[in-house]
């Protein structure tokens, strides 16, 4: 019975478990399928489902092995050559370890926990420059050249080298447009934005990753375009 | 506590043809339900 419905999905079994007026709660397909067939015993407290990570935190913890299902056939034929002929005991069957961290990383949130009610949009930071930061030696050099130009057409006592000196200090003192620090202001506000990552841990991308790289093989490509911000399905997030 | 057969008349036909053919269980008549769950209860 067990092997029968390991085969149904998740949604799947839960709709049995309501059917037969059993608690449907329960992340695992295994936890549903022990609690069909046992008839609706509760489930174990240090179940994976449970939300709270509590003192098993961190911890190894032995649950219930999954019993082992071939694909889904989907109705396909060709399953029944892949298929086992009969359903395998328990004791046959890999135990399973569910391994639960208590710590979280910061910025994050799973996928759906942020939204404008408990991410609101921030006033506007400003930033300026530091007034007190300390005074910088700088050397003018438009002014040494206009020095030296000076200088050197006094020191000519040629009245038409003066002259030229004189035609090219107006020329140098025309207006002409700074581009250079234009934009630079003393302080200037911005937008504050939220900066976090959404995470999606995926368990089936990551067992498929993990699967791969065990057997040393490459990931395999999507055969279609992925859309802009989606990862490749073996890549765990 | 559900019946075997409780359980399997929760599940549909496909379903059970499904589960059939993949533990080797002959069906006499792949169209019928009941057929399927006698099979496999």
């Amino acid at each position: 019975m067990a092997d029968i419905l390991s085969r149904l999905s998740r949604d799947r079994l839960k709709d049995v478990c309501r059917a037969l007026n059993l608690e449907e709660a329960g992340r695992e397909k295994n936890v549903l399928v022990e609690r069909i067939v046992s008839g609706g015993r509760p489930a174990p407290a240090d179940s994976p489902d449970q939300e709270d990570g509590g003192d098993d935190a961190g911890t190894l913890v032995l649950t219930n092995p999954a019993p082992k299902s071939p694909k889904n056939g989907n109705g396909a034929k060709g399953v029944k050559a892949t298929a086992p002929k009969g359903p395998k005991g328990v004791n046959d069957l890999a135990q399973v370890l569910s391994y639960r961290h208590a710590d979280r990383r910061k910025n994050n949130p799973e996928v759906g926990m942020v939204d404008p009610d408990t991410d609101p949009a921030q006033p506007k930071t400003k930033w300026a420059y530091d007034p007190h930061l300390d005074p910088a030696l700088q050397f003018d050099v438009g002014r040494a050249q206009v020095e030296k130009l000076i200088d050197d057409a006094l020191a000519s006592g040629d009245q038409t080298v003066m002259g030229a000196a004189l035609e090219q200090l107006k020329r140098q003192a025309a207006p002409y447009l700074n581009w250079a620090g234009k934009a630079e202001r003393t302080s200037f506000d911005i937008d504050t934005v939220s900066l976090h990552v959404h995470e999606r841990i995926d368990p089936a991308s990551i067992l498929t990753a993990v699967r791969t790289r065990m057997r040393g093989e490459k990931p395999a490509q999507p055969k279609m375009q992925l859309g802009l911000f989606s990862a490749p399905g073996s890549a765990p997030r | 506590m559900p019946s075997k057969r409780d359980v399997l008349t929760e599940l549909s036909r496909d379903e059970l043809v499904d589960a059939a053919d993949a533990f080797g269980v002959e069906l006499q008549d792949r169209r019928s339900k009941d057929t399927a769950m006698e099979a496999l209860g």
